[in-house]
């Protein structure tokens, strides 16, 4: 569906903004994505995972390489084409408090892609959000309330609402449940899984948990330093990872048990 | 084994509305051992590490219980009498080393301030205790780290700089509130070691967190918190075999992600 070819991003380094030394986040980067199947994408802090989300998504255009959806490289479409792009492919991001407009009600934050990229009734746009508001588990009396007023679980919750609702064909959720609680964590993977499950999507989970990566999909990258350096496509456990810093990774995770500290 | 802190019927009220943010909660950490506190976000965890260092405002928050330190109830003394304690005794590694800073003070100026706050030393004297202790962290290049201020270094940096802060003045005890959450695996690993060996100095700690890997590396008992009251109490072995109490299991559950 979806195939990344020598993609690189470069920026300018901040820290010496004279030097022409461009500091790269993302490097050389090839794979593809197929239908309908989770994909996980692992790594720490500043390896790049964030900048190769948005560029997937469209969002910030590639320094050099090309992502080609369905066989057309969407840096080379049309303004329009590209924005009825974004219906395919949405972001998942994790600060949902941030992603969400403050003063906008929740309906509003919900229904406002819907009413940009499908040409729905006003009823049928009512339908749309009350059917994915119940996938999500959420009651329609949050509808009409301001993100402040929900908990960072429902803040999430929406989120995935709000991409869901576009039934687009890949949704890449960037670290989208790494501030919640273990429990809410929990019942959002669970919820996410179902949810792929009936929409049939592609899902690119990009987290720095192995054990989340793990939960969501058989299919695992390893990102270090702007490179995939591992690609795994049927990983069950810890042992399925080869690559030294894989195994660094999972070295430095805490153990399960008091026995084995 | 001695209990070095006794915490009895520990309540924390809003003063203005009356909630109750913490309620009838008894704990006690030997001397030597590692307690570890769990619970999620709204449980009363920092609450309690805050009531316990002095740290709650007395115009906001109503304390009451009791919290006896080697005998000495902290919610009685007097402020002159509790300052010389904090720091010297017992002392506190906060969440975020982000904001734990001053961030327009050099971060030698700082160490050097908290520590000649608490003993008699000269400058020259601090600066060298303090170089000894952050190379014992693992920190080279000290006198860039001295001279750096709190947004030139990464968290993980920060993080050790703290301890170092705290251990520094030697106390019997310390208090990590989620040490390590804002940190990656990696950083994390190195801070979990950190603290197994200032166990291992004989130095005890309640280790605040939400995440059962840290208490499993480093607790000896562990209190879990669910909406401000305590759940279970127990050795960490007997919470992650036999957890009694359902809200346990269930956390436990939700910590170990399993496909089925």
């Amino acid at each position: 569906m979806i195939e990344v070819r020598h993609l690189t991003r470069t920026y300018l380094s901040r820290r010496s903004p004279k030097s022409k030394e461009p500091f790269v986040s993302v490097n050389d980067v090839s794979f593809s994505l197929l239908e309908n199947t989770p994909y996980a994408l692992v790594g720490e802090s500043g390896s790049g995972k964030s900048t190769l989300a948005m560029m997937l998504a469209a969002i910030l255009p590639p320094t050099n390489g090309e992502i080609l959806l369905d066989g057309n490289n969407i840096w080379a479409l049309s303004p329009k084409e590209l924005r009825l792009m974004h219906g395919e492919v949405q972001l998942v991001l994790q600060n949902s408090q941030g992603a969400l407009d403050p003063r906008r009600r929740i309906y509003e934050s919900i229904a406002e892609p819907l009413r940009k990229l499908r040409h729905l009734t006003r009823q049928e746009e009512q339908h749309t959000v009350h059917d994915i508001l119940h996938k999500v588990q959420l009651q329609d009396d949050i509808l009409m309330r301001f993100p402040s007023e929900l908990s960072g679980g429902q803040q999430s919750r929406v989120c995935i609402a709000r991409a869901m609702a576009l039934a687009p064909r890949l949704v890449i959720f960037d670290e989208s449940v790494s501030g919640l609680d273990v429990t809410v964590q929990k019942k959002v993977l669970d919820l996410l899984l179902n949810l792929r499950q009936e929409y049939q999507s592609t899902f690119l989970f990009i987290t720095h948990d192995i054990d989340v990566a793990l939960y969501m999909a058989d299919h695992i990258f390893v990102m270090k330093e702007g490179k995939i350096v591992e690609s795994i496509t049927d990983a069950h456990g810890y042992d399925d990872f080869n690559h030294p810093y894989s195994r660094e990774l999972i070295e430095s995770l805490p153990p399960k048990t008091p026995y084995n500290r | 084994m001695e209990p070095l802190l006794t915490v009895n019927h520990l309540s924390v009220r809003l003063k203005k509305k009356g909630t109750s943010l913490v309620n009838d909660v008894s704990f006690q950490a030997n001397s030597g051992q590692i307690l570890g506190i769990i619970g999620e976000s709204g449980s009363g965890k920092s609450m309690t590490c805050r009531a316990l260092m002095g740290l709650l405002d007395p115009s906001r928050f109503l304390i009451s219980g009791e919290a006896l330190f080697k005998g000495q109830d902290l919610f009685k003394l007097p402020s002159k009498k509790l300052r010389p304690l904090r720091g010297n005794h017992i002392a506190m590694i906060m969440q975020n080393p982000m904001t734990a800073f001053d961030p327009v003070t050099r971060i030698g100026s700082q160490m050097v301030e908290t520590l000649r706050a608490h003993q008699q030393s000269s400058k020259e004297q601090a600066i060298a205790s303090i170089t000894q202790e952050l190379a014992k962290l693992g920190l080279d290049d000290v006198p860039r780290i001295l001279n750096s201020y709190p947004h030139e270094l990464s968290g993980g940096m920060l993080q050790r700089i703290m301890i170092a802060l705290a251990l520094l003045l030697s106390p019997e005890l310390i208090i990590a509130d989620e040490a390590t959450t804002a940190l990656d695996v990696h950083t994390q690993a190195v801070i979990l070691e950190e603290f197994t060996a200032i166990r291992n100095a004989g130095i005890s700690m309640i280790v605040v967190t939400h995440n059962f890997g840290v208490l499993a590396k480093l607790a000896d008992d562990v209190v879990v918190l669910h909406d401000g009251s305590v759940v279970e109490h127990g050795s960490v072995y007997q919470i992650f075999d036999k957890p009694t109490q359902p809200y346990t299991q269930e956390l436990l559950q939700a910590s170990n992600l399993k496909r089925g």
